[in-house]
């Protein structure tokens, strides 16, 4: 088991919920996502599964070692926790704070303590692999958007991490870094990673994961399944505003039904 | 039309109003647009600063250096101007910085107005009143109404001038000829404090975020102002902005430590081992350590 966690409860700092008694567990090797709409809770739920938050009540389980923050205080425990686990923020601005893209790539692996020789081939394996090569002498602020993306996902991919937790992937890209981001996600989940990917974008989820966690606008898990399943059961998904009830005309004839984006199925 | 969820749109909302632009006036009202023009200034001088490379990516002399022995070799000089006790060695240094930046394929025009555009403005006020008796008495050399402008007091003017000019000079050369994460770099290789370097890296990268935050919040206004708006209302709106942003700031720098935290930070950053240096560097190096001594044995004459 990667993560378990049990009857979590998180509020933020205005007193205002985030999480209400939110259970769920992710296996090694699944690709799960935690579908919501704005303000669910799904961002704070990945902070917490990356020892970033702690709840106020209920416990996590990451790789089978209760995570609190005192635990993460040990060096030892911090090192091994972070080296298998990575996170992508979902504003790359966030994420990318060093003055070129080659050095952001190369933080993670060097505060993690790999050799230097290794950081600098990993760095190019990394930047070559995405296609971002030519970038490595770049200031992140030149970027644009999707080249952005692609380094905040290098800079995680370069220490190798079992488990990749991202937010909101595919937020404010064009179709094409869309369709970059969800082959690349299925890529890695084959080669082995486990992925958890917060998001609301219905047209990805079904390429992207194989269980479904829905978080409710009252911070609590309200469906768990698969992908099939959660998807055509539009009440769900209208109780978790992630549908919504579209009227429009027909000529003169007023039509409504519920209405959801999801993508068509990609045919080889 | 459908409907957003389930409400639909309020009449006004489907009438179009008609509004027909004024002719132009012959006459122009002056536009008061300091916002755009300070914001657009800040840009402009960080852009400069961060993002060009115009001059660092040449071939030229100080380019081909080592960022650390160049820092060094910046800091001697840098001492060496403020050794320099006579006109004559100051201008030598002047005429050196000069040189330096034309082997280093600079434009003259652009490093002289770079240089001594400030140097009065700012150092030219500062000792503006040192040139009068009152200040540096002296041997008169000119008397302006009341006021005796003495021989020293000039003399003492222009010293400060042409040091502030060698040492500006040296200092420009340095960060034209260097790029940004390079300069970095050597800051590293000098012990500077890693928590420091990293500090003044983000800082740079964030205050360029948060300028295009600001330059947004201000267009969005400037699209929705239909009248002018008065310097009161110009002002309150301002300073509420400087709240926003201060809030939207601490906002990004909880986030952009948790990023750090996840990809392994402690609070102690590692970095890479500098490469290393070639003969030009201990060449340049040890010449600017020549200029030093060379000064300090010039000041006994």
């Amino acid at each position: 088991m990667v993560f378990e966690i049990k009857d979590v409860v998180y509020s933020y700092s205005d007193g205002s919920a985030a999480l209400c008694r939110v259970s769920m567990h992710v296996q090694d090797g699944e690709k799960v996502a935690i579908l919501g709409a704005n303000g669910s809770g799904k961002s704070t739920l990945l902070h917490i599964l990356d020892g970033l938050y702690f709840p106020e009540h209920g416990r996590v389980y990451a790789f089978g070692e209760l995570l609190t923050e005192e635990r993460l205080q040990e060096p030892g425990f911090s090192q091994a926790f972070r080296r298998r686990v990575g996170f992508v923020f979902q504003n790359p601005d966030v994420q990318l704070f060093s003055s070129t893209v080659w050095d952001e790539v190369a933080f993670g692996p060097l505060q993690l303590g790999l050799p230097q020789e290794e950081v600098v081939g990993r760095v190019e394996d990394v930047l070559s692999m995405l296609g971002i090569a030519k970038l490595s002498k770049r200031h992140p602020y030149n970027l644009s958007g999707g080249e952005k993306k692609k380094v905040a996902i290098a800079s995680v991919l370069s220490y190798n991490p079992d488990v990749l937790l991202l937010d909101e992937p595919t937020a404010g890209l064009d179709p094409k870094t869309q369709a970059w981001v969800v082959d690349c996600i299925i890529e890695l989940n084959q080669a082995g990673k486990t992925i958890v990917t917060a998001t609301h974008d219905l047209s990805i989820v079904q390429e992207i994961t194989e269980r479904i966690y829905v978080l409710s606008e009252e911070h609590k898990v309200i469906a768990e399944g698969d992908p099939a399943h959660i998807l055509q059961d539009e009440e769900l998904l209208i109780k978790g505003n992630l549908a919504h009830f579209h009227a429009h005309r027909h000529g003169l004839a007023m039509h409504a039904h519920s209405h959801q984006h999801i993508a068509h199925d990609h045919h080889d | 039309m459908g409907n957003m969820g389930t409400q639909t749109l309020p009449d006004w909302l489907t009438k179009t109003e008609q509004f027909t632009l004024p002719e132009l006036q012959t006459k122009r009202r002056k536009t008061d647009g300091f916002i755009e023009k300070t914001l657009a200034g800040i840009s402009t001088i960080i852009e400069e600063a961060v993002f060009s490379q115009k001059y660092a990516s040449l071939s030229g002399l100080l380019q081909a250096m080592d960022a650390r022995f160049k820092l060094i070799s910046v800091l001697v000089l840098l001492l060496a101007a403020g050794f320099a006790h006579s006109i004559g060695l100051l201008i030598a240094l002047n005429i050196l910085a000069l040189l330096m930046a034309l082997a280093s394929r600079i434009t003259l025009s652009f490093f002289i107005r770079r240089v001594w555009f400030f140097i009065p403005l700012y150092t030219g006020i500062v000792v503006f009143p040192a040139i009068f008796s009152f200040i540096t008495p002296g041997k008169p050399l000119l008397m302006v109404g009341p006021a005796i402008i003495t021989e020293q007091g000039v003399k003492a003017a222009f010293m400060i001038i042409a040091r502030v000019g060698a040492s500006v000079s040296f200092a420009v050369l340095l960060v034209l000829t260097t790029k940004w994460q390079n300069l970095m770099r050597a800051l590293r290789a000098l012990y500077i404090p890693q928590t420091f370097i990293l500090t003044t890296e983000m800082t740079y990268r964030y205050i360029f975020l948060l300028l295009r935050i600001i330059d947004d919040m201000h267009l969005a206004r400037k699209s929705r102002v239909l009248q002018r708006t008065s310097g009161s209302e110009n002002r309150s709106w301002i300073v509420s902005r400087i709240g926003v942003l201060l809030k939207k700031s601490q906002g990004l720098s909880e986030h952009v430590y948790l990023a750090m935290l996840s990809r392994g930070y402690t609070g102690e950053a590692r970095t890479l081992q500098p490469g290393r240096a070639g003969i030009a560097d201990f060449g340049v190096l040890s010449s600017s350590l020549l200029v030093l001594m060379a000064v300090i044995m010039l000041n006994r004459y």
